[in-house]
């Protein structure tokens, strides 16, 4: 017979509870150490030598795809960038002038309605 | 009643199913995460500029029942906008939709090389005074509201701030990031300290952007075992709950989903903004105008969340100070960064506050 009151031994979830439990103290413990002085300055530090590091050999990526482009006779990374952000300023010009005339023709639309 | 024997086999054997296959279902939901839908509500691109997008979505409402100044939402340039429509049904957007109101959105986009020059100023006094005259000229109002959030919230501030003569009828901020003195709570300031942290070196080494990547493991490092571990736990807990594993799902692929930040962006938040407070203290310079947060004189709500570990109270609160409105209302809602907009308790306390105060002060005159 079963008997209903009993409690049953749940070994997924006394495991459940100590992951929990683990998981509560490892997220004080690092919070505590990312919000320490001795991270803040180890972390700065790294993430400015990684970058230091990743743009010199980005540097060189570059010049060896500078020199192929211009031995193929097509355009080079940095050309590209520069046209691209000749069209921007291209395209905000334009947009200025589409405002001055929306503004125009508000004003002459107006100036109808009023005569 | 007592289940049968056979009752008890079969739903024994169905428990037991779901816990053998659930490290799979719950492997099945990050993946699938990447590829969900998000975004869904209705809507067409009225204006484009470099990599900006102005949408307006489509009314729920009839016209003569809706509010007649449009609703502009300008988010951070960090992060997709699609955390405010996230899933139908759990969408801020199509809310206000339902609320009556004309709803535009203002994408960032993703920068490229190209712009690596822009400035945070430029998003304030370049592309939004141009976004809020198409939403204008798109929807035939003479004034506008703005909502932003976070980032976006420090782009509408500058906004505001330099177009007092302009179209703005409300300002709704969401956690703005503003008063860097306040930074006894903020990790970013400690980690971005200028004892140790060369910002000039490190963004010209850049090589134009700030990744998405390095981004994204900063507002994670916050809260590291939360983020890194918590959050699929607790994809592990509801992995038997359909929708909530979907609502879940599309955070995952906002959270995954960030845009680079132009290198100047990064430098000039970190100078002028996180060391200089230049804003607060009206030493900012626009196109040679400095910035006075006093000129701002439309109503402003400002909303904080009270457990935003990414923007500490303290950098939001002093907003009511600052402006010159005499209209300011400060809400402290029980939520995260977040969580106040895509969490499972917006839609009953952030979206109906949002509603109620912009419906109050939408009525056209006469």
């Amino acid at each position: 017979m079963r008997d209903d009151s009993q409690e049953h031994v749940d070994p997924l979830g006394m495991a459940r509870g100590v992951a929990d439990r683990v998981l509560a103290n490892a997220s004080t413990f690092v919070d505590e150490v990312v919000a320490s002085e001795g991270f803040s300055e180890s972390l700065a530090r790294g993430m400015q030598g990684v970058v230091t590091v990743t743009s010199a050999l980005r540097r060189r990526v570059n010049a060896v795809g500078d020199f192929a482009a211009e031995w193929l006779n097509i355009p080079t990374r940095r050309q590209l960038i520069d046209l691209a952000r000749r069209l921007n300023h291209l395209e905000l010009a334009v947009d200025d002038v589409d405002a001055k005339a929306a503004e125009v023709l508000r004003l002459l639309a107006e100036e109808a309605d009023d005569g | 009643m007592a289940d049968t024997v056979g009752e008890r086999v079969f739903s024994g054997a169905g428990k037991a199913w779901r816990a053998t296959t659930r490290p799979f279902r719950t492997w099945r939901a990050v993946s699938e995460s990447f590829d969900l839908p998000v975004g869904l509500t209705p809507r067409e691109q009225v204006w484009a500029l470099n990599k900006t997008r102005l949408y307006r979505y489509v009314p729920r409402v009839p016209e003569e029942e809706r509010h007649p100044i449009p609703l502009l939402l300008v988010f951070a340039a960090i992060n997709r906008p699609f955390l405010l429509d996230m899933q139908p049904g759990n969408s801020f957007i199509e809310f206000m939709l339902d609320e009556g109101f004309d709803v535009y959105m203002l994408d960032w986009g993703e920068p490229g090389p190209e712009d690596a020059e822009m400035r945070l100023d430029d998003y304030g006094a370049e592309y939004l005074p141009r976004a809020v005259r198409r939403v204008l000229a798109d929807s035939g109002a003479e004034e506008v509201s703005m909502l932003g959030y976070c980032l976006g919230a420090l782009i509408t501030l500058l906004y505001a701030a330099l177009e007092t003569e302009g179209p703005l009828r409300n300002l709704i901020l969401l956690t703005p990031p503003l008063d860097m003195s306040h930074d006894e709570d903020s990790l970013f300031s400690a980690w971005l300290d200028k004892r140790w942290f060369d910002v000039d070196r490190f963004a010209t080494n850049l090589d134009g952007l700030l990744s998405s990547t390095a981004i994204e493991n900063g507002g994670k490092m916050l809260k590291a075992v939360a983020n890194y571990v918590g959050a699929y736990v607790n994809l592990w807990d509801r992995i038997d709950d359909p929708e909530s594993v979907r609502n879940w799902q599309a955070m995952h692929r906002w959270v995954h989903d960030g845009v680079p930040l132009p290198a100047q962006v990064f430098r000039q938040w970190v100078q002028d903004y996180l060391w200089s407070n230049a804003l607060v203290s009206g030493r900012h310079v626009v196109k040679g105008k400095p910035v006075r947060l006093s000129d701002i004189e439309v109503p402003v709500l400002n909303i904080l969340a009270k457990f935003d570990h990414i923007v500490p109270n303290g950098q939001s609160l002093p907003v009511a100070d600052l402006v010159g409105s005499d209209d300011v209302q400060t809400e402290i809602l029980s939520a995260g960064h977040i969580g106040i907009m895509a969490g499972h308790k917006a839609r009953h306390v952030l979206w109906p506050t949002l509603s109620a105060w912009l419906a109050a002060r939408s009525r056209t005159e006469g």
